[in-house]
Protein backbone atom coordinates (compact mmCIF):
# COMPACT_ATOMS: atom_id res chain seq x y z
CA UNK A 1 0.00 0.00 0.00
CA UNK A 2 2.61 2.52 1.06
CA UNK A 3 4.16 2.14 -2.47
CA UNK A 4 2.14 4.82 -4.19
CA UNK A 5 3.35 8.29 -3.91
CA UNK A 6 1.08 9.75 -6.77
CA UNK A 7 -2.60 11.67 -6.03
CA UNK A 8 -2.31 11.34 -2.27
CA UNK A 9 -2.50 13.93 -0.04
CA UNK A 10 0.71 14.84 1.45
CA UNK A 11 0.78 16.18 5.20
CA UNK A 12 2.19 19.55 5.71
CA UNK A 13 2.59 22.81 6.51
CA UNK A 14 3.46 25.19 3.72
CA UNK A 15 1.38 28.00 3.01
CA UNK A 16 -0.15 26.19 0.44
CA UNK A 17 -1.62 23.27 2.72
CA UNK A 18 -2.58 25.94 4.98
CA UNK A 19 -4.46 27.61 2.14
CA UNK A 20 -8.00 28.16 2.10
CA UNK A 21 -9.46 25.63 -0.34
CA UNK A 22 -11.64 28.07 -1.64
CA UNK A 23 -8.56 29.96 -2.89
CA UNK A 24 -6.72 26.60 -3.90
CA UNK A 25 -9.85 25.96 -5.97
CA UNK A 26 -10.11 29.65 -7.70
CA UNK A 27 -5.95 29.14 -8.55
CA UNK A 28 -6.23 25.81 -10.04
CA UNK A 29 -9.47 26.91 -12.26
CA UNK A 30 -7.50 30.35 -13.36
CA UNK A 31 -4.44 28.00 -13.96
CA UNK A 32 -7.03 25.88 -16.41
CA UNK A 33 -8.64 28.62 -17.89
CA UNK A 34 -4.93 30.47 -18.92
CA UNK A 35 -3.87 26.53 -20.47
CA UNK A 36 -7.02 27.11 -22.56
CA UNK A 37 -7.28 30.65 -23.40
CA UNK A 38 -3.44 31.42 -23.92
CA UNK A 39 -0.59 30.45 -25.77
CA UNK A 40 2.73 29.04 -25.21
CA UNK A 41 4.21 32.43 -22.99
CA UNK A 42 1.82 31.24 -20.99
CA UNK A 43 2.43 27.63 -20.19
CA UNK A 44 5.61 28.77 -19.67
CA UNK A 45 4.19 30.94 -17.00
CA UNK A 46 2.03 28.09 -16.01
CA UNK A 47 5.15 25.75 -15.84
CA UNK A 48 7.23 28.44 -13.17
CA UNK A 49 4.54 28.70 -11.13
CA UNK A 50 3.87 25.06 -10.83
CA UNK A 51 7.11 24.28 -9.98
CA UNK A 52 7.10 27.31 -7.41
CA UNK A 53 4.25 26.11 -5.54
CA UNK A 54 5.66 22.51 -5.79
CA UNK A 55 9.18 23.37 -4.22
CA UNK A 56 7.01 25.75 -1.60
CA UNK A 57 4.69 22.65 -1.30
CA UNK A 58 7.50 20.07 -0.55
CA UNK A 59 6.78 18.25 -3.32
CA UNK A 60 9.22 16.32 -5.26
CA UNK A 61 9.27 14.78 -8.63
CA UNK A 62 11.60 11.97 -7.68
CA UNK A 63 9.23 10.57 -4.81
CA UNK A 64 6.71 9.69 -7.92
CA UNK A 65 8.29 9.25 -11.19
CA UNK A 66 7.88 5.76 -11.91
CA UNK A 67 3.64 6.26 -11.70
CA UNK A 68 4.59 9.58 -14.20
CA UNK A 69 5.84 7.59 -16.72
CA UNK A 70 1.85 6.09 -17.36
CA UNK A 71 0.68 9.90 -17.62
CA UNK A 72 4.19 10.65 -20.23
CA UNK A 73 3.04 7.76 -22.07
CA UNK A 74 -0.69 9.08 -22.40
CA UNK A 75 1.32 12.55 -23.45
CA UNK A 76 3.25 10.57 -25.79
CA UNK A 77 0.10 9.09 -27.08
CA UNK A 78 -1.62 12.82 -27.41
CA UNK A 79 1.84 13.92 -29.07
CA UNK A 80 1.81 11.11 -31.65
CA UNK A 81 -2.18 11.66 -32.75
CA UNK A 82 -1.70 15.18 -32.77
CA UNK A 83 1.39 15.18 -34.49
CA UNK A 84 -0.33 12.78 -37.73
CA UNK A 85 -3.59 14.87 -37.62
CA UNK A 86 -2.37 17.74 -38.35
CA UNK A 87 0.48 17.07 -40.84
CA UNK A 88 -1.23 18.50 -43.83
CA UNK A 89 -0.85 21.56 -42.47
CA UNK A 90 2.99 20.99 -42.30
CA UNK A 91 5.38 19.48 -40.22
CA UNK A 92 6.23 22.55 -37.84
CA UNK A 93 2.33 23.17 -37.68
CA UNK A 94 2.64 19.73 -36.74
CA UNK A 95 5.19 19.58 -34.72
CA UNK A 96 4.23 22.29 -32.64
CA UNK A 97 0.78 22.08 -32.13
CA UNK A 98 1.83 17.86 -30.59
CA UNK A 99 4.07 19.34 -28.15
CA UNK A 100 1.59 21.97 -27.01
CA UNK A 101 -1.24 19.91 -26.37
CA UNK A 102 1.07 16.89 -24.74
CA UNK A 103 2.63 20.06 -22.28
CA UNK A 104 -1.05 21.39 -21.67
CA UNK A 105 -1.77 17.83 -20.74
CA UNK A 106 1.43 16.95 -18.22
CA UNK A 107 0.54 20.86 -16.78
CA UNK A 108 -2.95 19.80 -15.97
CA UNK A 109 -1.65 16.07 -14.63
CA UNK A 110 0.58 18.35 -12.34
CA UNK A 111 -1.44 20.64 -11.48
CA UNK A 112 -4.19 17.33 -10.17
CA UNK A 113 -0.98 16.26 -8.48
CA UNK A 114 -0.30 19.31 -6.42
CA UNK A 115 -3.71 19.83 -5.85
CA UNK A 116 -4.61 16.67 -3.91
CA UNK A 117 -0.98 16.53 -2.46
CA UNK A 118 -2.04 19.85 -0.29
CA UNK A 119 -5.50 19.56 -0.11
CA UNK A 120 -7.28 17.16 2.04
CA UNK A 121 -10.74 15.09 1.56
CA UNK A 122 -12.31 16.66 4.20
CA UNK A 123 -11.81 19.85 2.43
CA UNK A 124 -12.66 19.11 -0.80
CA UNK A 125 -15.66 17.95 1.00
CA UNK A 126 -16.16 21.60 2.68
CA UNK A 127 -15.37 23.68 -0.26
CA UNK A 128 -17.85 21.61 -3.16
CA UNK A 129 -20.28 21.64 0.14
CA UNK A 130 -19.54 25.37 0.38
CA UNK A 131 -19.98 25.85 -3.65
CA UNK A 132 -23.34 23.87 -4.12
CA UNK A 133 -25.33 24.57 -0.73
CA UNK A 134 -26.88 28.07 -2.18
CA UNK A 135 -28.09 26.10 -5.41
CA UNK A 136 -31.54 24.70 -4.60
CA UNK A 137 -32.30 21.17 -5.41
CA UNK A 138 -28.56 20.03 -5.29
CA UNK A 139 -28.21 17.55 -2.74
CA UNK A 140 -24.58 19.43 -1.74
CA UNK A 141 -24.43 17.19 1.18
CA UNK A 142 -24.12 14.01 -1.05
CA UNK A 143 -22.36 15.82 -4.00
CA UNK A 144 -19.62 16.92 -1.61
CA UNK A 145 -19.00 13.26 0.14
CA UNK A 146 -18.78 12.00 -3.39
CA UNK A 147 -15.98 14.39 -4.42
CA UNK A 148 -14.01 13.74 -1.56
CA UNK A 149 -14.60 9.71 -1.28
CA UNK A 150 -13.43 9.89 -4.94
CA UNK A 151 -9.98 10.90 -3.51
CA UNK A 152 -9.98 8.51 -0.98
CA UNK A 153 -10.44 5.66 -3.52
CA UNK A 154 -7.44 6.96 -6.04
CA UNK A 155 -4.97 5.57 -4.17
CA UNK A 156 -7.00 2.18 -3.40
CA UNK A 157 -7.29 2.26 -7.03
CA UNK A 158 -3.64 2.89 -7.92
CA UNK A 159 -2.29 0.16 -5.36
CA UNK A 160 -5.06 -2.25 -6.97
CA UNK A 161 -3.00 -1.60 -10.60
CA UNK A 162 0.67 -1.92 -8.48
CA UNK A 163 -0.65 -5.10 -7.10
CA UNK A 164 -2.28 -6.90 -9.97
CA UNK A 165 0.63 -5.94 -12.19
CA UNK A 166 3.35 -7.27 -9.51
CA UNK A 167 0.86 -10.30 -9.38
CA UNK A 168 1.03 -11.03 -13.11
CA UNK A 169 4.84 -10.37 -13.15
CA UNK A 170 5.53 -13.09 -10.45
CA UNK A 171 3.31 -15.73 -12.45
CA UNK A 172 5.20 -14.71 -16.06
CA UNK A 173 2.17 -13.36 -18.03
CA UNK A 174 3.14 -9.80 -18.04
CA UNK A 175 4.86 -10.05 -21.59
CA UNK A 176 1.93 -9.74 -23.71
CA UNK A 177 2.56 -6.39 -25.66
CA UNK A 178 -0.80 -5.13 -27.02
CA UNK A 179 -1.92 -2.89 -24.79
CA UNK A 180 -5.63 -3.54 -25.88
CA UNK A 181 -5.40 -6.81 -23.92
CA UNK A 182 -2.73 -5.77 -21.38
CA UNK A 183 -5.34 -2.95 -20.91
CA UNK A 184 -8.34 -5.83 -20.13
CA UNK A 185 -6.07 -8.04 -18.27
CA UNK A 186 -6.13 -5.58 -15.51
CA UNK A 187 -9.31 -4.03 -15.43
CA UNK A 188 -11.27 -7.19 -15.21
CA UNK A 189 -10.02 -8.11 -11.73
CA UNK A 190 -9.10 -4.57 -10.82
CA UNK A 191 -13.03 -3.76 -10.98
CA UNK A 192 -13.53 -6.91 -9.40
CA UNK A 193 -11.20 -5.78 -6.34
CA UNK A 194 -12.56 -2.43 -5.96
CA UNK A 195 -16.32 -3.18 -6.28
CA UNK A 196 -15.14 -5.52 -3.36
CA UNK A 197 -13.21 -2.56 -1.30
CA UNK A 198 -15.90 -0.37 -2.38
CA UNK A 199 -18.55 -2.13 -0.59
CA UNK A 200 -16.70 -2.83 2.49
CA UNK A 201 -15.88 0.83 2.45
CA UNK A 202 -19.61 1.62 2.63
CA UNK A 203 -19.94 -0.42 5.38
CA UNK A 204 -16.74 0.98 7.49
CA UNK A 205 -18.35 4.48 6.96
CA UNK A 206 -21.95 3.24 7.85
CA UNK A 207 -20.35 1.44 11.59
CA UNK A 208 -18.33 4.88 11.97
CA UNK A 209 -22.31 6.69 11.63
CA UNK A 210 -21.22 8.40 8.51
CA UNK A 211 -23.28 11.29 7.70
CA UNK A 212 -22.61 13.43 4.56
CA UNK A 213 -23.53 16.69 5.49
CA UNK A 214 -21.10 16.39 8.54
CA UNK A 215 -18.02 18.85 7.61
CA UNK A 216 -14.62 17.35 9.02
CA UNK A 217 -13.27 20.39 8.04
CA UNK A 218 -13.90 24.30 8.56
CA UNK A 219 -13.33 26.97 5.62
CA UNK A 220 -11.81 30.58 7.27
CA UNK A 221 -10.95 33.23 5.43
CA UNK A 222 -8.19 34.92 6.49
CA UNK A 223 -5.84 38.06 4.86
CA UNK A 224 -2.70 36.11 3.82
CA UNK A 225 -4.99 33.57 1.58
CA UNK A 226 -5.83 36.56 -0.07
CA UNK A 227 -2.05 37.55 -0.63
CA UNK A 228 -0.72 33.91 -1.14
CA UNK A 229 -3.49 33.92 -3.86
CA UNK A 230 -2.69 36.96 -5.74
CA UNK A 231 0.89 36.28 -5.81
CA UNK A 232 0.04 32.58 -7.70
CA UNK A 233 -2.70 34.37 -9.53
CA UNK A 234 -0.98 37.80 -10.62
CA UNK A 235 1.43 37.04 -12.96
CA UNK A 236 -1.12 34.93 -15.12
CA UNK A 237 -3.60 38.25 -14.93
CA UNK A 238 -0.69 40.30 -16.50
CA UNK A 239 0.30 38.17 -19.11
CA UNK A 240 -3.47 38.23 -20.12
CA UNK A 241 -3.66 41.84 -20.12
CA UNK A 242 -0.28 41.86 -22.63
CA UNK A 243 -1.63 39.47 -24.55
CA UNK A 244 -5.24 41.03 -25.09
CA UNK A 245 -3.69 44.62 -26.01
CA UNK A 246 -0.40 43.93 -27.72
CA UNK B 1 -34.36 -7.22 31.12
CA UNK B 2 -31.72 -7.86 33.66
CA UNK B 3 -29.67 -4.58 34.38
CA UNK B 4 -26.02 -6.17 32.68
CA UNK B 5 -27.15 -7.34 29.73
CA UNK B 6 -26.25 -5.75 27.03
CA UNK B 7 -26.88 -7.70 23.91
CA UNK B 8 -29.59 -9.74 23.33
CA UNK B 9 -30.47 -11.76 20.10
CA UNK B 10 -33.38 -13.86 19.70
CA UNK B 11 -34.05 -16.14 16.65
CA UNK B 12 -32.10 -14.22 14.62
CA UNK B 13 -31.91 -15.18 10.61
CA UNK B 14 -30.30 -13.92 7.72
CA UNK B 15 -30.56 -14.79 4.24
CA UNK B 16 -29.03 -13.09 1.37
CA UNK B 17 -30.33 -11.88 -2.13
CA UNK B 18 -29.85 -15.09 -3.91
CA UNK B 19 -31.27 -17.05 -1.04
CA UNK B 20 -28.09 -18.30 1.30
CA UNK B 21 -28.69 -19.07 4.74
CA UNK B 22 -26.35 -17.37 6.86
CA UNK B 23 -27.79 -16.98 9.96
CA UNK B 24 -30.38 -19.34 10.83
CA UNK B 25 -32.17 -19.18 14.65
CA UNK B 26 -29.57 -17.49 16.70
CA UNK B 27 -30.25 -17.00 20.60
CA UNK B 28 -28.30 -15.39 23.14
CA UNK B 29 -27.93 -12.55 25.92
CA UNK B 30 -24.42 -11.44 26.63
CA UNK B 31 -23.54 -9.43 29.57
CA UNK B 32 -21.80 -6.00 30.46
CA UNK B 33 -17.88 -6.56 30.63
CA UNK B 34 -18.12 -10.11 29.22
CA UNK B 35 -14.94 -11.59 26.43
CA UNK B 36 -15.96 -13.74 24.37
CA UNK B 37 -14.69 -15.68 21.90
CA UNK B 38 -16.28 -16.46 18.74
CA UNK B 39 -14.77 -19.24 16.34
CA UNK B 40 -15.77 -21.67 13.37
CA UNK B 41 -14.92 -22.39 9.84
CA UNK B 42 -15.27 -19.55 6.80
CA UNK B 43 -18.82 -19.64 6.47
CA UNK B 44 -20.10 -20.40 9.37
CA UNK B 45 -21.54 -17.06 9.82
CA UNK B 46 -19.25 -15.20 12.31
CA UNK B 47 -18.74 -12.49 10.54
CA UNK B 48 -22.39 -11.89 9.24
CA UNK B 49 -23.11 -12.55 13.48
CA UNK B 50 -20.61 -9.80 14.37
CA UNK B 51 -22.26 -7.01 11.46
CA UNK B 52 -25.78 -7.34 13.18
CA UNK B 53 -24.64 -6.28 16.15
CA UNK B 54 -23.64 -3.21 14.59
CA UNK B 55 -26.90 -2.79 12.68
CA UNK B 56 -25.29 -3.00 9.51
CA UNK B 57 -27.15 -6.06 8.67
CA UNK B 58 -30.88 -6.01 9.52
CA UNK B 59 -32.09 -9.26 10.52
CA UNK B 60 -34.76 -11.40 7.82
CA UNK B 61 -36.21 -12.61 11.20
CA UNK B 62 -35.66 -12.54 14.74
CA UNK B 63 -34.02 -9.34 16.77
CA UNK B 64 -31.22 -8.26 17.69
CA UNK B 65 -31.20 -5.35 20.90
CA UNK B 66 -28.50 -3.78 21.98
CA UNK B 67 -29.18 -2.29 25.54
CA UNK B 68 -32.46 -2.88 25.05
CA UNK B 69 -33.01 -1.11 22.08
CA UNK B 70 -33.79 -3.10 18.96
CA UNK B 71 -30.92 -2.22 15.91
CA UNK B 72 -33.81 -2.39 13.45
CA UNK B 73 -35.48 0.67 14.93
CA UNK B 74 -32.36 2.45 16.50
CA UNK B 75 -29.43 1.73 14.33
CA UNK B 76 -27.64 4.67 15.09
CA UNK B 77 -27.81 3.96 18.80
CA UNK B 78 -26.39 0.42 18.10
CA UNK B 79 -22.88 2.17 16.33
CA UNK B 80 -22.56 4.17 18.76
CA UNK B 81 -22.74 1.57 21.37
CA UNK B 82 -21.26 -1.39 19.51
CA UNK B 83 -17.90 -0.36 17.44
CA UNK B 84 -16.70 -2.71 14.51
CA UNK B 85 -13.03 -3.41 14.04
CA UNK B 86 -12.89 -4.36 10.39
CA UNK B 87 -10.67 -7.74 9.56
CA UNK B 88 -9.58 -5.54 6.47
CA UNK B 89 -7.86 -2.60 8.49
CA UNK B 90 -7.31 -0.85 4.80
CA UNK B 91 -10.90 -0.74 4.70
CA UNK B 92 -11.64 0.89 6.97
CA UNK B 93 -9.58 3.90 6.40
CA UNK B 94 -11.24 7.26 5.62
CA UNK B 95 -9.24 9.82 6.76
CA UNK B 96 -5.79 11.60 4.73
CA UNK B 97 -3.73 11.31 8.50
CA UNK B 98 -3.67 9.03 11.31
CA UNK B 99 -5.37 11.78 13.56
CA UNK B 100 -7.68 12.54 11.22
CA UNK B 101 -9.04 8.83 10.45
CA UNK B 102 -9.49 8.94 14.03
CA UNK B 103 -11.42 11.89 14.19
CA UNK B 104 -13.59 10.69 11.97
CA UNK B 105 -16.13 8.75 13.74
CA UNK B 106 -16.61 11.39 16.89
CA UNK B 107 -17.05 14.15 14.56
CA UNK B 108 -19.89 11.77 13.07
CA UNK B 109 -21.73 12.10 15.93
CA UNK B 110 -21.44 15.98 15.76
CA UNK B 111 -19.52 15.90 19.08
CA UNK B 112 -17.69 19.46 19.61
CA UNK B 113 -14.76 20.20 18.62
CA UNK B 114 -13.09 20.41 22.08
CA UNK B 115 -14.30 16.83 22.81
CA UNK B 116 -13.18 15.26 19.00
CA UNK B 117 -9.91 16.51 20.07
CA UNK B 118 -9.80 14.75 23.65
CA UNK B 119 -11.23 11.75 22.19
CA UNK B 120 -8.53 11.48 19.42
CA UNK B 121 -5.83 12.56 22.16
CA UNK B 122 -7.11 9.63 24.57
CA UNK B 123 -7.24 6.95 21.53
CA UNK B 124 -3.84 7.80 20.32
CA UNK B 125 -2.20 7.62 23.40
CA UNK B 126 -4.05 4.59 24.41
CA UNK B 127 -2.99 2.99 21.11
CA UNK B 128 0.57 4.13 21.59
CA UNK B 129 0.03 5.93 17.70
CA UNK B 130 1.25 9.41 19.01
CA UNK B 131 4.34 8.92 17.49
CA UNK B 132 2.40 8.45 14.00
CA UNK B 133 -0.28 10.83 14.55
CA UNK B 134 0.79 12.86 11.24
CA UNK B 135 1.14 9.87 9.22
CA UNK B 136 -0.57 8.95 6.39
CA UNK B 137 -2.63 5.70 7.37
CA UNK B 138 -1.39 3.99 3.59
CA UNK B 139 1.74 3.83 4.84
CA UNK B 140 1.77 2.34 8.28
CA UNK B 141 2.78 -1.23 8.78
CA UNK B 142 0.21 -3.95 9.41
CA UNK B 143 -0.18 -3.91 12.96
CA UNK B 144 -0.08 -0.31 13.52
CA UNK B 145 -3.24 -0.29 11.06
CA UNK B 146 -4.61 -2.74 13.00
CA UNK B 147 -3.69 -0.72 15.80
CA UNK B 148 -5.36 2.48 14.27
CA UNK B 149 -8.44 0.73 12.88
CA UNK B 150 -9.47 0.03 17.27
CA UNK B 151 -8.44 3.57 17.79
CA UNK B 152 -10.90 5.07 15.22
CA UNK B 153 -13.61 2.67 16.56
CA UNK B 154 -12.67 3.06 20.91
CA UNK B 155 -12.33 7.37 19.69
CA UNK B 156 -16.50 6.46 19.55
CA UNK B 157 -16.71 5.72 23.28
CA UNK B 158 -19.07 2.13 22.72
CA UNK B 159 -19.56 -0.59 25.41
CA UNK B 160 -18.99 -3.06 23.45
CA UNK B 161 -15.92 -3.95 20.85
CA UNK B 162 -16.24 -6.60 17.81
CA UNK B 163 -12.79 -7.35 16.81
CA UNK B 164 -13.55 -9.48 13.25
CA UNK B 165 -10.41 -11.29 12.84
CA UNK B 166 -7.75 -9.03 14.69
CA UNK B 167 -4.79 -11.29 14.22
CA UNK B 168 -5.06 -11.99 10.73
CA UNK B 169 -1.55 -11.01 8.58
CA UNK B 170 -0.25 -9.42 11.35
CA UNK B 171 3.82 -11.23 12.50
CA UNK B 172 4.00 -12.26 15.98
CA UNK B 173 5.12 -8.86 17.81
CA UNK B 174 1.75 -7.72 16.03
CA UNK B 175 -0.52 -10.03 17.62
CA UNK B 176 1.03 -9.40 20.67
CA UNK B 177 0.69 -5.88 20.45
CA UNK B 178 -3.22 -5.95 19.35
CA UNK B 179 -3.46 -8.75 21.98
CA UNK B 180 -2.23 -6.29 24.85
CA UNK B 181 -4.37 -3.62 23.51
CA UNK B 182 -7.31 -5.61 23.30
CA UNK B 183 -7.25 -7.06 26.85
CA UNK B 184 -6.44 -3.22 28.18
CA UNK B 185 -9.97 -2.08 26.90
CA UNK B 186 -11.55 -5.23 28.24
CA UNK B 187 -9.83 -4.17 31.44
CA UNK B 188 -11.15 -0.90 31.02
CA UNK B 189 -14.73 -1.79 31.02
CA UNK B 190 -15.49 -2.61 27.44
CA UNK B 191 -17.29 -5.77 26.85
CA UNK B 192 -15.31 -7.49 23.89
CA UNK B 193 -16.18 -10.20 21.21
CA UNK B 194 -12.93 -11.78 19.23
CA UNK B 195 -13.71 -12.87 16.36
CA UNK B 196 -11.09 -15.17 15.31
CA UNK B 197 -10.10 -18.95 14.30
CA UNK B 198 -6.76 -18.19 16.18
CA UNK B 199 -7.96 -19.25 19.29
CA UNK B 200 -4.85 -19.97 20.41
CA UNK B 201 -3.83 -16.60 20.34
CA UNK B 202 -6.59 -15.94 23.08
CA UNK B 203 -8.11 -18.09 24.57
CA UNK B 204 -6.93 -17.64 28.20
CA UNK B 205 -8.28 -14.68 27.64
CA UNK B 206 -12.25 -14.92 27.06
CA UNK B 207 -14.50 -16.05 29.77
CA UNK B 208 -16.90 -17.76 27.19
CA UNK B 209 -16.55 -19.72 24.58
CA UNK B 210 -18.99 -19.29 21.02
CA UNK B 211 -18.68 -21.65 17.81
CA UNK B 212 -20.55 -20.74 15.18
CA UNK B 213 -21.18 -24.13 12.54
CA UNK B 214 -23.59 -24.03 9.55
CA UNK B 215 -25.04 -20.57 10.87
CA UNK B 216 -26.10 -22.02 13.81
CA UNK B 217 -24.62 -21.92 17.45
CA UNK B 218 -22.97 -24.80 17.72
CA UNK B 219 -21.57 -24.45 21.16
CA UNK B 220 -21.51 -21.87 23.70
CA UNK B 221 -19.28 -22.45 27.18
CA UNK B 222 -15.99 -21.66 28.52
CA UNK B 223 -12.81 -21.90 26.60
CA UNK B 224 -11.65 -24.98 28.91
CA UNK B 225 -15.13 -26.79 27.96
CA UNK B 226 -15.26 -26.09 24.36
CA UNK B 227 -11.50 -26.97 23.60
CA UNK B 228 -12.34 -30.60 23.01
CA UNK B 229 -15.09 -29.98 20.51
CA UNK B 230 -13.54 -27.48 18.06
CA UNK B 231 -11.84 -29.74 15.68
CA UNK B 232 -15.41 -31.22 14.71
CA UNK B 233 -16.29 -27.23 13.68
CA UNK B 234 -13.10 -26.52 11.41
CA UNK B 235 -10.73 -25.47 14.25
CA UNK B 236 -7.34 -26.46 14.68
CA UNK B 237 -7.02 -27.74 17.83
CA UNK B 238 -4.52 -26.34 20.25
CA UNK B 239 -1.68 -27.79 21.01
CA UNK B 240 -1.87 -27.94 24.63
CA UNK B 241 -5.44 -29.96 24.58
CA UNK B 242 -6.15 -31.39 27.62
CA UNK B 243 -3.61 -29.09 29.28
CA UNK B 244 -4.07 -25.87 31.09
CA UNK B 245 -6.39 -23.48 29.14
CA UNK B 246 -4.54 -20.34 30.37
CA UNK B 247 -1.50 -21.29 28.64
CA UNK B 248 -3.59 -20.20 25.02
CA UNK B 249 -2.02 -16.53 24.58
CA UNK B 250 0.58 -15.52 22.82
CA UNK B 251 0.99 -13.20 25.51
CA UNK B 252 3.43 -15.37 27.39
Amino acid sequence: MAEIAILHYHPGTSALHRLDPRFKVLLMLGYIAALFAGNWIHYLAVTLLLTTASISADLHPNSFKRELKVFLFLALIIFTSHFFASFQDGYETALQKGLFLAWRFMLIVWLGILFTAVTEPSELHAVVYWLLRPIPGIPAGRLAAHASLSIVIIPLLLDGVHEIREARKARGIDRCRNPVKRFRSIMNPLMEKLLMQMEELALALESRSFDESVLHSSLLFKGRDAVCTMLFLLPLIVLQVVYIYL
Amino acid sequence: MPDNLIIEVQDLTHSFLDGTLALRGINLTIKQGEFILCAGRNGSGKTVFSRHLNALYQPSSGWVKIDGRSTAKAPYYARRTVGLVFQDADSQIVGQTVRQDIAFGPQNLRLPKEVVEERVELALHTLDLHDLADHRPHQLSGGEKRRLAIASVIAMEPAVIVFDEPFSNLDYPGVQSVLRHILALHHSGHTVLLVTHDIEKAAAHANRMIIFDKGKIAIDTTPQSALPEVEKFGIRPPRILGGDVNELTWLK
